[in-house]
């Protein structure tokens, strides 16, 4: 199912280093701050200015009063190793490179949202010609979006800089709660944390094998939380 | 040649067409890449609007027109004189091709970049629904027109160059059996497959797979009948059709339609009520039940798609069927297709006007219980939320400028074409 694409782009050499890379969200350690929101608008120029973003962080109140939780949960592209939104693609612009990333051709997507419904994450959104016309007033000649297509995150694939493949918002995390590496090497901490059972995907009933994985520790009873 | 048919065609096609030139901005080129303004950035919840239910309907309607009356075709065969629709069975088919033409263009209009389209054909990928709608709605577009020309052919024996004699051999008995057989399959394996572009996804509920499949097949009759019902009282008014002795007579045909036409609509109905019986039932689907029993998409379905498309048809064709009478039928079928309109709106919205709240226990952690919900709403609230549909001005646009169009290439090929049984083609295949 891995291909190489050519769209320029997309092709840098750095995330080839490993076939499944791997991303874990700690939850507990999440400020709700969202400089890694602000990271990865920067970094992959997202249309900020309809409130659309690659991540966001989800705020919850969890419980009733006095028994309530606050509890911030980070949301991305889960890089589903079995991907709804590649399987429903007509044109075959929703691709999986190296790596195991879930990327979108830009010149390839006809804009037909498929994939969009498809997603069970909601983690796409179309990025619009008046979208590309803003980026440019934004960031002028290192503007990145070309043409219109349908956008979500890509662990960076493409703009993290060569050598330290680390997307944007893990870099930017001041909680460390963004850990990213590959799943293939037993010794990272994303593999311990998944192989110790620590961080676990989202909705494992859909089968679509997301490599985002989280890890929750907080107890029911800890400040009362729970919202049965 | 007609002068009010001649005026009508150029003025549904100048304006049709117009209207279209202008949901592109005037310019198709930067349309078909998605790069002008006229597009509205689509932010809605429910990123599938009118034009995805018009491409649906549309289709399903000409696959339909072309399925039933083709199937009379061959199963009359070897006695033509039993075929209801002998001798319109030629304008049947450019009716079929006719109503495909506004699918079309909204299947187009309904994405960001048309162009990109092309890439459908040039890196197909076999797993998406729209993929394989890209291909069948060419492969039975090639059946209808091919059914056309063998029709032609019929006519065109007598003349002795090449092109006629390719006319008359497509029109030799096996080769037309082929012809109209292989234009039902790809007709049938078109609704089955448009249906299933709401049933493939795995996100939403499971009775949206196979059961969308049969429930487009069977509208495709359901509509095809009506579609029928609607334009042949009318031609006969118009042309002032005289009874031709060879064949069943026109109040014979209309009994058929009507029978045919009861027939259908309690599929249909079955259908719905099958529908809503197992989504009410089920605890995961309930949700959708309430939507359409008592929610806000319940003056749709009960009085558009139960009482108009199903309930009042049947006892309309019903009289049409004791009766004969052309205008009760040319009523079922209005009543019919705006049934059928909303039956289709339900089918598209109503999946995607609900977001689920998914219990995730075995994520939780111990001694805690999480739900978490799939997109990225949360919180203490029913178990599923309501999404908001509209339709947007570009919607709008494109969806009357593509019906103008229609009613301006449908007169076109009945002023060029030899449609009827007493026009000859003398011009190639033109009158
Ligand atoms: S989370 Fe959605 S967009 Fe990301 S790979 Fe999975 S289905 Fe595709
Ligand atoms: S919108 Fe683009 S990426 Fe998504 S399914 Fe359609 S062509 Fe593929």
């Amino acid at each position: 199912m891995s291909t190489q694409v050519s769209n320029p782009y997309i092709q840098f050499g750095n995330t080839q280093a490993c076939k499944h890379w791997g991303f874990v969200v700690k939850v507990d350690q999440c400020l709700g701050c969202d400089a890694c929101v602000a990271a990865c608008t920067i970094e992959n120029q997202t249309p900020f200015w309809r409130g659309l973003f690659r991540t966001h962080v989800e705020d919850l109140e969890l419980g009733e009063y006095p028994n309530t939780q606050r509890v911030f949960v980070p949301r991305l592209c889960m890089q589903c190793e079995n991907p709804p939104c590649y399987y429903v693609c007509p044109t075959g612009a929703t691709q999986i490179v190296a790596g195991g990333i879930v990327v979108v051709d830009e010149y390839k997507c006809m804009g037909c949202l498929y994939c969009v419904e498809a997603c069970p994450y909601g983690a796409r959104y179309f990025y619009t010609y008046e979208d590309i016309e803003k980026s440019k007033e934004y960031f002028g000649l290192n503007s990145i979006h070309v043409v219109p297509h349908v956008d979500k995150c890509t662990f960076c694939y493409g703009t993290a800089p060569e050598g330290t493949y680390t997307p944007a918002c893990v870099r930017t995390c001041p909680g460390h709660a963004r850990v990213f590496g590959c799943l293939d090497d037993p010794n990272s901490e994303v593999s311990i944390l998944v192989n110790t059972g620590q961080a676990v995907v989202l909705n494992p009933e859909l089968n679509v094998q997301p490599k985002v994985f989280y890890v929750f520790n907080r107890q029911l009873g800890r400040g009362g939380g729970g919202n049965s | 040649m007609n002068k009010f048919l001649l005026a009508w065609t150029i003025i549904f096609i100048i304006i049709g067409g117009g209207i279209l030139l202008y949901g592109m901005s005037f310019n198709p080129m930067s349309w078909a890449n998605g790069l002008v303004t006229f597009i509205e950035p689509n932010d809605e919840p429910i990123p599938w609007g009118l034009l995805v239910i018009g491409y649906m309907f549309f289709g399903v309607i000409g696959t339909g027109v072309s399925t039933y009356n083709s199937l009379y075709e061959l199963f009359n065969k070897n006695h033509p004189e039993k075929n209801p629709f002998k001798n319109i069975s030629l304008r049947n088919e450019w009716i079929a091709l006719t109503v495909l033409i506004p699918g079309w263009i909204m299947v187009f209009a309904s994405t960001y970049k048309p162009g990109e389209a092309v890439y459908i054909y040039t890196s197909f990928r076999d797993t998406s629904r729209i993929a394989w709608n890209g291909l069948l709605y060419a492969l039975v577009g090639i059946g209808i027109i091919l059914e056309i020309l063998a029709l032609i052919g019929e006519k065109r024996r007598e003349y002795k160059d090449p092109i006629s004699r390719l006319l008359a051999w497509l029109s030799s008995k096996s080769v037309l059996i082929l012809i109209v057989g292989y234009a039902i399959l790809m007709e049938l394996i078109l609704d089955a497959n448009l249906g299933s572009v709401f049933g493939y996804l795995s996100t939403w509920v499971y009775e949206f797979g196979p059961f969308m499949s049969m429930l487009f097949v069977i509208l495709s009759f359901y509509s095809g009948i009506a579609m029928l019902s609607f334009m042949t009282p009318l031609y006969n008014r118009f042309r002032k059709v005289k009874e031709d002795p060879n064949s069943l007579s026109i109040h014979e045909m209309y009994k058929i339609l009507g029978r045919d036409g009861v027939l259908a609509t309690i599929a249909v109905g079955f259908s719905l009520l099958w529908w809503l019986w197992l989504t009410a039932t089920n605890q995961q689907t309930s949700a959708w039940a309430e939507l359409m029993i008592s929610g806000p998409y319940s003056v749709v379905f009960l009085i558009g798609g139960v009482l108009v498309g199903v309930i009042i048809p049947i006892i309309l064709y019903g009289l049409v069927y004791k009766r004969g009478s052309s205008h009760m039928l040319v009523t079922s079928s209005i009543f019919t297709l705006l049934g059928m309109f909303s039956i289709i709106t339900i089918a598209d919205i109503i999946p995607q006007s609900i977001t689920w709240y998914y219990s995730v226990s075995p994520i939780s952690p111990s001694n805690s219980n999480w739900v978490y919900e799939l997109r990225s709403i949360f919180n203490n609230g029913p178990s599923w939320t309501h999404l908001p549909f509209n339709i947007s001005f570009y919607d709008i646009v494109f969806f009357i400028g593509s019906v103008l169009l229609l009613l301006g290439i449908y007169t076109l090929g009945v002023i060029l074409l030899p449609l009827e049984e007493d026009e000859k083609p003398r011009h190639l295949i033109f009158k």
